[in-house]
C-alpha cells in the first residue's frame, strides 16, 4: 500500500514540475513588466539639463520626470543597448531604451508579425504608409498631430514650415501617423555604374544617350565575349529602377504622375513601358545583359561585377568605393564610376527632402507621449548631432576643416556610416529623423562628389510625383488590385524579355489581361486622391 | 477509471498540453469568418460568415492554387515515396559494410540543412553560368539551360531537391523496420532454396508493409502541406504559374498585405482538404488491407 502511495505522489510531482516548466516563462514576463512600470525611484529630483546639449529646439530635458523604459524595433545586426548612444540617450532624456534589432533581411517579415500579434514596441518602422493608416484608424498608433503642442520640433519642421505635410502624409482626416524624416538624402544615390578602366582601356567612350550605351555593351561583349556587359541584382525591381529613364517611374511606381497631361497612370501598360522592354529584350538576345538578371543574388552579382564578367549596373552608388575596395589589392585599376542615365528621358529619380515611407510609428499605449518626446528630441539639431555626428569631446573632434574625426576608429581605412553604427550605435536605420549634414555621410568620396556634379550640372531628374493622400477605401481597392496585378506583370515583364517568340501579340494580350485586372481603376484611385489634392492646396 | 488513475495522472501534463498548444490556437480559426482587427481582438472584430470563402473561391487564383497545390503535392509522394523504402531494402542487401554505412550518412546529411541553405544550393548548382549541372551539360555537348525560370522545370526541380534532402533520413524508418524482421525465416527461405531476390520479394516486402501503409496515410495527409519557404525561395517571376500554391498565397495575402481573416480563411480551406485526403486514405486502405491508422 504504501508503495502505492509513493508512486502516487512521485507521479503528481513529476506532472506538477512539468506544469510549472510551461508556465513560467509567462511569469517571468509579467514580473519583468511589472518591474518596468514601479522598478524606478518616484522622489528623483529632475533637474532642467536642456542648455548641456545644444539647441533642443525648446524642448526640456530630460524628458520624463521618472525613469521610463521604451522598447524600439530597428533594423540593426548588432546589440545597441550598451552603445554608447543608448546611454547617452539615457542620460539626456532619462528613457531607458531596450532595442529590439532585427537584420535587414528578416525585419520586414518580423515587424509584420509583430502587428499581427498585437503586441507592438513602443517605437517601430517599416511598415507601408497605407498600413501604418490603417492601424492608425485602428488606434493602435498615435496621430502625432493630436500632440503637437508638446512637439516643439515637430511643429517647426512639419507644422509651420511644411504645414502640406499632414495634407500628403496623412489620412483623409489629415491624422499623420507616421514621423518623417527631415533632409536625409543627397542629391544622387543611386544609379548606372560602369567600369571606367575598362572603358578607357578599350577606347569605348561614356554613352551620352540609349543608342550610345547600346553600342558600348556591343562593343565589350565583342571584346570579351565571355561576358555579359550588363548584369542586375535587384531581380523584378530593375523595371522600376530603370523606369525613370523612361519618363513612367515614380514613388508610387507601378502608378505614375504624367506631367504632361497632368494625370496619374498605370506604368506597365504605357507605350514606354513596352519601349524599356524591347530595350531589354534586345540586350538579353544579344547576350548584352546577364541571362541570370533575374535571379541573380547579391553574391552572385558582386562576383561578376568584381571579376571582369559584366562592367555596367544599376545600384546604390557606395557600391563604387565598396567594390573598389573589396579588389584593389588584386586589381589596383579597378575603377567603378557613375555613368549617366539610361532611356530617352536621360533623366534619374528626384529624392524627396521630406521622406515619410519608412513609417517611423509610435504605438498607442502609456508610454506614447515619451515615445513622441524622444522621436521630437532626435529630430531637433541637438539629438540629431546625437544620433549622426556624435558627442564632440567623447567620441569625435572636428579638424581644421570642419569635418568630424573619431580618434578610436582611426585604424579603419574608411569611417562610414556603417563603422559608425558598429561602434557606436549611429545612423541606425530608423532612428535617424534629421540628419546633421556635417556627418560622415555627406562627405562624399572624390567618385561620389563626381556623381553628384555629373547629374547636378545637367540636373537630369526626373520631376517629383505629388505627395497624395488616399482614403482607406481607397488604399483598399489599391491592396486588393496589387496582389495579382503587379504578380502578373512581373510575370508577363520577365516572359517578354526572355522568350524569343513574345512580340506585340503577347503585349496586346497583357494589355487585354492588365484591363481585366483593373489597370485603369488602378490608376483612376490616383486621379481621384489627385482632384482632392489639387482642391485642398489652392 | 479507478484502477487506472496512476496512468491518468501521468497522461494529465500530456493533455494540457494539448488543450493549450494544439485545441487553443483553433479558436483563431474564428478569424476566418470575421473581418478581424488585431487591434479590436477576435471578440471584438464583426462577424461575415461566409464572405472570404466565398471571394476565395470566386477569385481568379483559386484554380490556379489549387492544380499547383494538387500538382507539387502529387508528384512530391509519386516520386518522392517510393524511394526511401528503395534505398532502404538496397542499402539492407548491400554486405559491404563501410559502403553501406557512407551511403547512409551522405544520404541522411541533408536532411540537417536548412530550408534556405538547401534552395541556395539548389540555385547554385542550376545556374547557366557557374552551374555544375550546366557544365556538365555543356561538356556532353548538351545546351546550357536556365533552370530556374523556366515554368517546365519548376517542378521537377522542387520535386528532386526534396528527395535529395529528404529520402535518406525516411529511409531510417524502413531501415529500422527491416532490422526487426527475423533472421530465422531468411534461414527458412534459404534452406528451402530461395534465392536472394525471392526471399526479398516474399519475405522483407510483405514485412515492410504495415510500415509503408502507414506511412503512405500519414504522407497523403502533409500532401498539401507544401512549406511556403521552399516554394518562395525557389519561385521567380517567371514561373509563378506552376509554383504559386495556397501557402505562398496565404503568406502573400496574410503576412504582406495584413489581411488575415482571408489568409485564414484560404489555410482552413487547404487543411479540410488535407484532412479529407487523410481520412479517405485511411478508408481505402482499411479496406484493401485491413490496416489503418485507427
Amino acid at each position: 500500500m504504501s508503495k502505492r502511495i509513493l508512486s502516487m505522489v512521485l507521479v503528481l510531482i513529476m506532472a506538477s514540475t512539468l506544469l510549472a516548466a510551461c508556465g513560467s516563462g509567462g511569469g517571468k514576463n509579467g514580473s519583468a513588466s511589472n518591474g518596468d512600470k514601479n522598478g524606478g525611484a518616484s522622489n528623483t529630483v529632475v533637474e532642467d539639463t536642456s542648455n548641456q546639449y545644444g539647441d533642443t529646439g525648446g524642448l526640456k530635458l530630460p524628458l520624463v520626470d521618472k525613469p521610463t523604459k521604451l522598447t524600439w524595433m530597428v533594423v540593426s545586426e548588432i546589440q545597441l543597448n550598451d552603445k554608447l548612444i543608448a546611454k547617452e540617450i539615457e542620460k539626456r532624456t532619462g528613457i531607458t531604451i531596450d532595442f529590439q534589432s532585427y537584420s535587414k533581411n528578416t525585419f520586414e517579415d518580423k515587424i509584420r508579425l509583430v502587428v499581427a500579434s498585437g503586441k507592438l514596441p513602443d517605437i517601430f518602422n517599416g511598415l507601408r504608409p497605407d498600413e501604418l493608416k490603417k492601424i492608425g484608424q485602428q488606434k493602435a498608433v498615435v496621430a502625432i498631430n493630436d500632440y503637437v503642442d508638446m512637439l516643439p520640433n515637430f511643429k517647426r519642421l512639419y507644422v509651420d514650415e511644411n504645414p502640406w505635410v499632414a495634407n500628403s502624409y496623412g489620412d483623409e482626416n489629415n491624422n499623420l501617423y507616421t514621423w518623417p524624416i527631415y533632409n536625409m538624402n543627397r542629391d544622387v544615390n543611386h544609379g548606372m555604374m560602369y567600369r571606367k578602366d575598362i572603358f578607357d582601356k578599350n577606347n569605348i567612350p561614356e554613352w551620352t544617350n540609349t543608342e550610345e550605351f547600346y553600342q558600348a555593351l556591343k562593343k565589350l561583349k565583342e571584346i570579351y565575349p565571355d561576358s555579359y556587359p550588363m548584369a542586375s541584382k535587384t531581380k523584378g525591381d530593375i523595371f522600376r529602377d530603370l523606369a525613370y529613364g523612361w519618363g513612367i517611374g515614380g514613388l508610387n511606381y507601378p502608378a505614375y504622375y504624367d506631367e504632361s497631361d497632368s494625370t496619374w497612370k498605370f506604368a506597365g501598360v504605357q507605350p514606354e513601358y513596352k519601349d524599356m522592354l524591347d530595350f531589354l529584350k534586345k540586350l538579353y538576345n544579344e547576350g548584352l545583359l546577364d541571362q541570370e538578371f533575374l535571379t541573380d543574388t547579391p553574391e552572385s552579382w558582386t562576383a561578376k561585377m568584381t571579376t571582369d564578367k559584366s562592367f555596367v549596373t544599376w545600384d546604390w552608388i557606395g557600391r563604387m568605393d565598396l567594390f573598389y575596395n573589396q579588389v584593389s589589392s588584386e586589381n589596383p585599376e579597378y575603377d567603378l564610376r557613375y555613368g549617366n542615365p539610361v532611356g530617352p528621358t536621360g533623366n534619374i529619380r528626384t529624392l524627396p527632402k521630406i521622406d515619410a515611407d519608412f513609417g517611423m510609428a509610435v504605438a498607442n499605449n502609456q508610454n506614447k507621449e515619451a515615445a513622441l518626446k524622444l522621436l521630437d528630441y532626435l529630430t531637433s539639431p541637438s539629438g540629431s548631432e546625437l544620433i549622426t555626428l556624435g558627442i564632440e569631446g567623447v567620441n569625435f573632434n572636428f579638424d581644421e576643416n570642419g569635418k568630424p574625426v573619431y580618434p578610436e576608429l582611426a585604424d579603419l581605412p574608411n569611417v562610414d556610416i556603417k563603422a559608425l553604427e558598429d561602434n557606436y550605435g549611429m545612423w541606425v536605420e530608423g532612428m535617424y529623423l534629421n540628419p546633421d549634414h556635417r556627418s560622415v555621410y555627406y562627405n562624399f568620396t572624390e567618385k561620389e562628389q563626381e556623381a553628384q556634379d555629373k547629374i547636378l550640372s545637367a540636373n537630369k531628374f526626373e520631376a517629383l510625383d505629388p505627395v497624395l493622400n488616399l482614403t482607406e477605401e481607397e488604399i483598399a481597392t489599391i491592396a486588393e488590385l496589387q496582389t495579382s496585378i503587379i504578380k502578373s506583370m512581373e510575370e508577363f515583364n520577365a516572359k517578354y524579355i526572355l522568350n524569343k517568340n513574345y512580340g506585340d501579340k503577347e503585349w496586346n494580350d497583357w494589355l487585354a489581361a492588365a484591363e481585366k485586372m483593373g489597370a485603369s481603376k488602378y490608376a483612376d484611385v490616383y486621379n481621384q486622391a489627385q482632384k482632392r489634392f489639387d482642391a485642398n492646396n489652392k | 477509471m479507478k484502477r487506472d488513475r496512476q496512468l491518468l495522472v501521468l497522461f494529465l501534463p500530456c493533455l494540457v498540453f494539448y488543450i493549450i498548444f494544439r485545441y487553443g490556437p483553433l479558436f483563431g480559426l474564428t478569424i476566418a469568418f470575421k473581418d478581424y482587427n488585431v487591434f479590436e481582438g477576435i471578440f471584438g472584430s464583426k462577424w461575415v460568415g461566409f464572405k472570404h470563402f466565398a471571394n476565395f473561391f470566386s477569385s481568379s487564383d483559386f484554380l490556379l492554387l489549387f492544380k499547383n497545390t494538387l500538382a507539387l503535392g502529387f508528384l512530391t509522394l509519386l516520386f518522392g515515396f517510393p524511394i526511401p523504402i528503395l534505398l532502404a531494402i538496397s542499402l539492407n542487401e548491400l554486405r559491404v559494410k563501410w559502403l553501406k554505412k557512407s551511403i547512409q550518412t551522405l544520404t541522411y546529411l541533408p536532411a540537417f540543412l536548412s530550408i534556405v541553405i538547401i534552395c541556395s544550393m539548389v540555385m547554385d548548382f542550376l545556374s547557366p553560368s557557374t552551374g555544375l549541372i550546366n557544365k556538365l551539360m555543356v561538356a556532353l555537348g548538351f545546351e546550357k539551360i536556365y533552370f530556374m525560370i523556366m515554368p517546365e522545370w519548376f517542378r521537377t526541380i522542387y520535386v528532386a531537391s526534396d528527395i535529395w534532402a529528404t529520402a535518406g533520413y525516411d529511409a531510417i524508418i524502413y531501415l529500422a523496420a527491416v532490422a526487426g524482421i527475423s533472421p530465422t525465416l531468411y534461414e527458412a527461405a534459404k534452406v528451402d532454396g530461395c534465392s536472394r531476390w525471392k526471399s526479398l520479394w516474399n519475405i522483407t516486402l510483405p514485412s515492410l508493409m504495415p510500415t509503408i501503409l502507414i506511412m503512405f496515410i500519414l504522407k497523403t495527409g502533409k500532401m498539401l502541406q507544401i512549406g511556403y519557404e521552399k516554394v518562395l525561395l525557389l519561385y521567380t517571376p517567371t514561373t509563378y504559374e506552376v509554383a504559386d500554391v495556397f501557402s505562398t498565397y496565404v503568406y502573400r495575402k496574410g503576412l504582406v498585405e495584413s489581411n488575415y481573416s482571408y489568409a485564414a480563411a484560404v489555410g482552413m480551406f487547404e487543411a479540410l482538404i488535407a484532412m479529407i485526403m487523410l481520412l479517405s486514405a485511411n478508408f481505402i486502405s482499411k479496406k484493401a488491407g485491413g490496416k489503418g491508422l485507427w
